[in-house]
């Protein structure tokens, strides 16, 4: 080919080219340069966690108000500060009993007069009890404030314990345990109850055969001495000031007596040292439940911090190890997360994952190997920020929806733990580096914890007991007898 | 109302609207409708991404589609790696969800108000450019056909919810179940997957809702900067088809079923449309009859008389037609049938009687309750703007529609009773073996 002909053939090539160029351009072949990756995040926004104020009435009641302006109904918590715990040791359950007896009537409205009531004022109401106290909530429309602090005032003042109704509250928590087959419940319950042994936090975990004694006598008497202004705080959360919760509860909360109330103390519970595995048959469960967990001894806020990202490293999302490791990574769960509850004396760590039975003791194996390995080396830097970045990210979001925040302020005040959630939650985070999270846990030991499988015994238990010795029990978590391990020298744990 | 403008938006709107919040609605110049609301409580973001497409735009033989695609959407886009989307939400300590219905499918999601760009690239990378290929199609079909399978084998009831709506909706569109037939699925091929996505899955089809933490100006700017390239869909998305009309031919029918323990029966009456105005008074009928513990057929079939193991139903709303349906599970054949008894007899009472004041004042209080908390969070916010938007309502008058249910009267339900309540009914008697 002559230079000439070259020359020729350069030119259509260049203004093919262009012709590329342009047409890559013009239609979008070519994409802009700002999509190839992800952009900046605009600096983070200021945060302030809405102000709690607080008066207390002399009755004893105190009064908290969290304003919402833009909320259109008020939620309302009564936190009687007496729980599951308190319960007398041969009737655990009373408490529970008790707290669900208390929307059943007073003061001439009868159980379904009450129900009428508060769906008339738009609302809607609950009841949970914890080890430390008892919750109740009613949600109702602003402008019937007045009404509903009536309807409350009734119930406690003069609440009417019938025998009809509770028949059909005995019915009813009779009902809900015998009929709970869910393997993620029924593993926590069983997990509490062993970490809980010994302690009063145990009787939080009763069966179905405690229900039968629950009676009107001991009903009248653990009310009478509990449910009193002096031992219970109220809280308002919406459009509404301090000022006017306190006229308005001591308006119609006037004649509720205080009354003097025993201190009852108990030591914390303490974590279980040696390690063991249980197990509960649920037939028909296609996959196998773990949790792996124990008892945190009540921690200063550094700890707390410091538990708080290393859960997160552990278990605390979709993007935390467990997750990755257990699910992504080796497919053997279909999620895998970790947890921390709060209690007065303590906290309770622990892990969750719903596992196929084939993988079970490969799964048991990646947790405990996991928090080992989290609990003995520090923890490199990149991972703490990043638990820190979502730690951070994520508690607007968690108290976004007024359920959410309605609970996490309750809870902060039956604890008493303000700090865990309030104002400085930020700068605690942001506080915690590997080496705080490496010195925190070596306070505790996460190398005794319970195992508890909750799964089909014809799918699963061979597996555990090709391992180790296995405490069984029923679906009530009721002891029922050990397996011994085959191979001695192969424990899980 | 006032306008501005703005470059690149071809219809600019703010909407002065009086509910407990504002907002604006805007239009880009691709069909894209964008809608803003600014909430400054909390330092979070939540957009929504829907489109106007679900099940009910599948074509016979091709059911499962549009589940398919929700799927689809989070294994990768030219520049977002397969399952990378869900991970850059999580990182930063967001929240997102999926949906997909008979009319729509909704991507959310919640972070931080800081990382408002992040899911701006996320949401307008797979509009652009989803990455759909061979090998994500059949991973996914094979998941949706274990998901079919799994129901079978669950939910002892779905095989009666499925025979019950067809009855209920001869139209093709709204009777086949939502994640789609086995068969179906399996004859799914790419090319199909890619003509629904080019079709559906486009700005002029699509509707970008945030609200939250944002500043207006800026928040459209960012709109433009990711979203005004993206190309409309070449052919105008198609509509389903529907007959029309509440009218519904009688059809009882009896149907064994070996594996549920307890008898039941399924009852639907097709009604007015979200558009009509009957809708308002319909809504009303839902609360008398479900909500709350002193709710009609709560207190009669379950509180009272025990007739009931599981009772729900209420409206079930489509694109312009809906039903009210109701399901009944008891002890045994004797209760099952006083049950249904009682239940034709709460439904004859309100034909015939008139609601006492205070029943209907408790009503219209509990769905104002309900109402209000729909926007309680910004998400909820973003979600309840973007399902106004897509039922078809105009959102300017979003400020009046509170009061249009709060407005109904005790002779407003008598007659809406006496209309839909017929006894044109679908009753699915479920036996056990």
């Amino acid at each position: 080919m002559t230079k000439r002909m070259k020359r020729f053939h350069a030119t259509p090539m260049i203004f093919l080219g262009l012709i590329f160029f342009f047409t890559t351009v013009l239609f979008g072949f070519a994409q802009e340069k700002f999509r190839k990756s992800p952009p900046l995040p605009f600096p983070l926004a200021d945060f302030d966690f809405p102000k709690i104020k607080t008066s207390v009435l002399s009755s004893g009641l105190q009064i908290s108000v969290v304003k919402r302006s833009q909320q259109s109904f008020i939620d309302m918590h009564l936190i009687v500060m007496t729980g599951e715990s308190l319960s007398p040791d041969d009737l655990p359950g009373l408490a529970s009993f008790t707290s669900n007896m208390l929307f059943k009537g007073g003061m001439g409205l009868s159980a379904s007069q009450v129900e009428e009531q508060i769906d008339y004022i738009g609302g809607d109401f609950s009841v949970k009890v914890f080890p430390d106290y008892s919750l109740f909530t009613i949600t109702y429309l602003k402008e019937y404030l007045n009404d509903a602090v009536q309807l409350l005032s009734n119930l406690l003042i003069q609440p009417d314990f019938s025998k009809n109704e509770i028949n059909n509250v005995k019915r009813d928590m009779y009902y809900k345990i015998v009929r709970n087959t869910n393997p993620e419940l029924l593993g926590k319950k069983l997990l509490f109850q062993i970490i809980f042994e010994n302690h009063p936090y145990k009787k939080y975990i009763f069966n179905s055969s405690v229900i039968k004694d629950l009676n009107r006598k001991d009903l009248v008497t653990f009310f009478d001495k509990f449910y009193r202004p002096n031992n219970s705080k109220l809280l308002f959360i919406g459009d509404i000031d301090l000022p006017t919760a306190v006229r308005i509860t001591n308006q119609n909360l006037n004649q509720w007596e205080k009354r003097d109330l025993e201190t009852y103390h108990f030591n914390p519970p303490t974590p279980k040292t040696k390690p063991k595995i249980c197990f509960s048959d649920v037939a028909g469960a296609e996959q196998a439940t773990i949790f792996v967990g124990n008892v945190l001894p009540r921690s200063d806020l550094h700890d707390h911090f410091s538990y708080l990202v290393f859960n997160q490293i552990l278990g605390g999302s979709h993007v935390s190890r467990l997750f990755m490791n257990l699910r992504e990574t080796r497919g053997y769960a279909y999620w895998a997360y970790s947890h921390l509850e709060h209690f007065q004396d303590c906290s309770v760590f622990y892990v969750k994952a719903k596992v196929k039975p084939e993988y079970l003791v490969p799964s048991v194996s990646e947790i405990l190997r996991e928090m080992r390995s989290l609990s003995q080396n520090q923890i490199p830097n990149h991972e703490i920020e990043q638990a820190k970045s979502y730690l951070i990210g994520h508690f607007p979001i968690q108290i976004s929806g007024h359920n959410e925040f309605s609970l996490k302020v309750s809870e902060m005040l039956a604890l008493d733990k303000q700090g865990i959630y309030g104002e400085n939650y930020f700068e605690n985070i942001m506080y915690v580096n590997s080496r705080t999270v490496f010195e925190s846990l070596r306070k505790v030991s996460f190398l005794n914890p319970v195992v508890v499988i909750v799964g089909d015994k014809d799918l699963v238990l061979e597996h555990i007991t090709a391992l180790d010795e296995v405490e069984i029990f029923d679906q009530e978590g009721v002891f029922q007898y050990k397996l011994k391990n085959k191979r001695e020298n192969n424990s899980l744990l | 109302m006032g306008c501005f403008a703005l470059t690149g938006f071809s219809q600019i709107q703010k909407l002065e609207v009086q509910t407990p919040f504002s907002f604006s609605v805007y239009s880009l110049n691709n069909g894209l409708t964008v809608i803003l609301s600014e909430n400054h409580s909390l330092p979070l973001v939540t957009v929504v991404c829907a489109y106007k497409v679900g099940s009910a735009f599948e074509q016979d033989g091709k059911t499962g589609m549009a589940l398919l695609l929700e799927n689809l959407m989070f294994l990768g886009s030219r520049n977002i790696g397969p399952m990378q989307h869900i991970r850059y939400i999580h990182r930063v300590g967001g929240e997102l969800n999926a949906i997909t219905s008979w009319d729509r499918t909704i991507f959310s999601q919640t972070v931080p108000s800081n990382q408002l760009p992040l899911v701006l690239w996320l949401e307008s990378d797979r509009m652009k450019s989803l990455n759909l290929n061979y090998t994500h199609v059949e991973e996914t079909k094979t998941l949706l056909v274990e998901m079919v399978k799994n129901q079978k084998i669950e939910d002892p009831f779905r095989e009666s919810l499925l025979k019950f709506n067809q009855l209920l909706y001869p139209e093709f569109a709204y009777h086949h179940p939502l994640t789609g037939n086995e068969d179906d699925l399996k004859n799914i091929t790419l090319n199909d997957v890619r003509d629904f996505y080019e079709t559906f899955y486009k700005p002029n089809n699509a509707v970008l809702c945030i609200t939250g933490d944002i500043d207006e100006a800026q928040t459209l700017r960012l709109v433009r900067k990711y979203f005004q390239t993206i190309n409309p869909s070449k052919k105008r998305p198609p509509a389903p088809v529907f007959k029309g009309g509440y009218k519904q031919a009688r059809s009882v029918e009896v149907m064994t079923n070996k594996d549920v323990s307890t008898p039941g029966f399924r009852l639907g009456y097709r009604i007015g449309s979200s558009y009509s105005n009957d809708f308002y008074i319909l809504s009303m009928i839902d609360y008398l009859l479900f909500f709350g513990k002193s709710s009609r057929l709560y207190q009669r079939l379950v509180a009272r008389n025990k007739l009931a193991l599981r009772l729900n139903g209420g409206i079930e709303q489509r694109i312009d037609l809906a039903s009210f349906k109701f399901f009944v599970l008891s002890n045994n054949e004797a209760t099952k049938d006083i049950a249904q008894k009682a239940l034709f007899s709460e439904i004859n009472r309100l034909k015939s009687t008139l609601v006492s004041d205070r029943e209907l004042k408790k009503i219209k209080n509990m769905f104002k309750s309900d109402y209000m908390g729909h926007f309680n969070s910004t998400e909820k916010r973003a979600m309840f703007l973007t399902r106004y938007f897509l039922s078809g309502r105009d959102l300017s008058d979003l400020a009046k529609e509170l009061d249009r249910f709060l407005s109904v009267s005790t002779p407003d339900i008598v007659g809406i009773m006496n209309r839909y309540f017929t006894d044109n009914y679908v009753l699915i008697d479920i036996r056990t073996q």
